[in-house]
């Protein structure tokens, strides 16, 4: 008989223990919780560690961005690339480090180096890409780079980036028109000589 | 798609229902977890407690027949094509795809030179959300079913009127 009373007691004192962690968990849900709750809050992406200190290196695997104002076409990054996920063609400038207005294109860099190419065409198929980050470190005027992260003050952070059309997400960093006007260009400065 | 189109003229009724069905697909879109590589361990995070997903009503199912959504994470092999396709033929209408990551998308860097990799799970089957990333992370994922749902919202399944 006393079997019968004890095993209820025992349930009855089981069950009231652990509906009072759940109530616990219940009372502090915004302290300990795990879950992070995506669409209304972001949480910074972890950087990774390559054993170098981070201003110098530029490690973060995020979408790509070109400072296209900043680019002189040397193609470094098209040959770096393992996966040949970029393609630039470029173009003879006029005249070295000008301005043609015409075409929105900027003679001189932020660095200072005079431009002698104009770039037509800079596609980043982000499809193909493989985020390796290869294609940052050579560049001599840092204007390709992984988006947020140590360059979060040249561009805020961007890795989702989802689309309905594949073609969508080829980025296509080169002036629009700027192809055409190049000819154009081209053929002016050709009649006039 | 389903029975049930071309069948009504467009009323106040209809567009109601049009809409009450819309949201109801919307908001429990169940997904058949088709991890090929390393993009099913993020999707595995994507479900797991961190990044919850069952609290937007999206759940994991190992059955094609079960399943809404399915998400193609990973290198698609010539090999495997057969098995989306085949897969994807035995879900229920209405059926979605997902392309999760590089390799799903186009081949990723395997679109060169890999003899025996898909160029894209696009060849096989239509895929309406494609998430880029090598893995893309769990929110990346997140935000491609967010985009997904909106899709399936702006669908007029009994009037036939496709966003």
């Amino acid at each position: 008989m006393s079997k019968y009373f004890r095993d209820i007691y025992e349930s009855l004192s089981t069950m009231m223990t652990g509906l009072g962690i759940t109530w616990m968990h219940m009372v502090r849900i915004r302290k300990n919780n795990v879950t992070l709750q995506y669409p209304e809050e972001k949480w910074p992406r972890p950087e990774r560690n390559i054993g170098f200190d981070h201003s110098n290196y530029n490690v973060i695997r995020t979408r790509l961005h070109v400072d296209i104002d900043d680019c002189i076409g040397c193609l470094k990054c098209e040959r770096i690339c393992p996966v040949q996920c970029i393609k630039i063609v470029t173009e003879k400038a006029p005249v070295r480090g000008d301005d043609i207005k015409d075409i929105g294109h900027v003679g001189v860099t932020s660095n200072g180096s005079r431009k002698a190419l104009v770039v037509t065409r800079f596609d980043i198929d982000m499809t193909e890409c493989c985020y390796c980050n290869l294609c940052t470190y050579p560049c001599p005027e840092e204007c390709i780079y992984m988006t947020g992260g140590p360059n979060a003050d040249k561009h805020p952070i961007d890795y989702e980036f989802s689309e309905f059309d594949r073609s969508d997400l080829i980025y296509r960093f080169a002036k629009p028109g700027t192809k055409e006007g190049m000819n154009e260009v081209l053929s002016k400065d050709g009649a006039e000589s | 798609m389903g029975i049930l189109e071309n069948k009504f003229e467009d009323n106040v009724v209809v567009a109601k229902l049009d809409k009450l069905i819309g949201w109801a697909r919307s908001t429990s879109p169940w997904y058949f977890q088709f991890g090929l590589a390393c993009c099913a361990i993020e999707m595995m995070s994507a479900a797991a407690s961190r990044h919850d997903l069952e609290r937007l009503g999206m759940m994991p199912r190992s059955s094609p027949r079960q399943a809404d959504v399915m998400i193609v994470a990973g290198t698609v092999t010539m090999k495997m094509a057969l098995r989306v396709k085949k897969l994807y033929e035995q879900m229920a209408d209405p059926k979605y795809v997902i392309a999760m990551g590089s390799c799903a998308t186009s081949g990723g860097p395997y679109w060169q030179h890999g003899y025996h990799v898909l160029k894209g799970v696009d060849i096989v089957v239509p895929v309406d959300v494609y998430v880029p990333g090598c893995p893309p992370r769990p929110e990346a994922l997140i935000e491609g079913l967010l985009k997904l749902q909106e899709k399936i919202l702006d669908e007029r399944p009994l009037t036939r009127k496709m966003a």
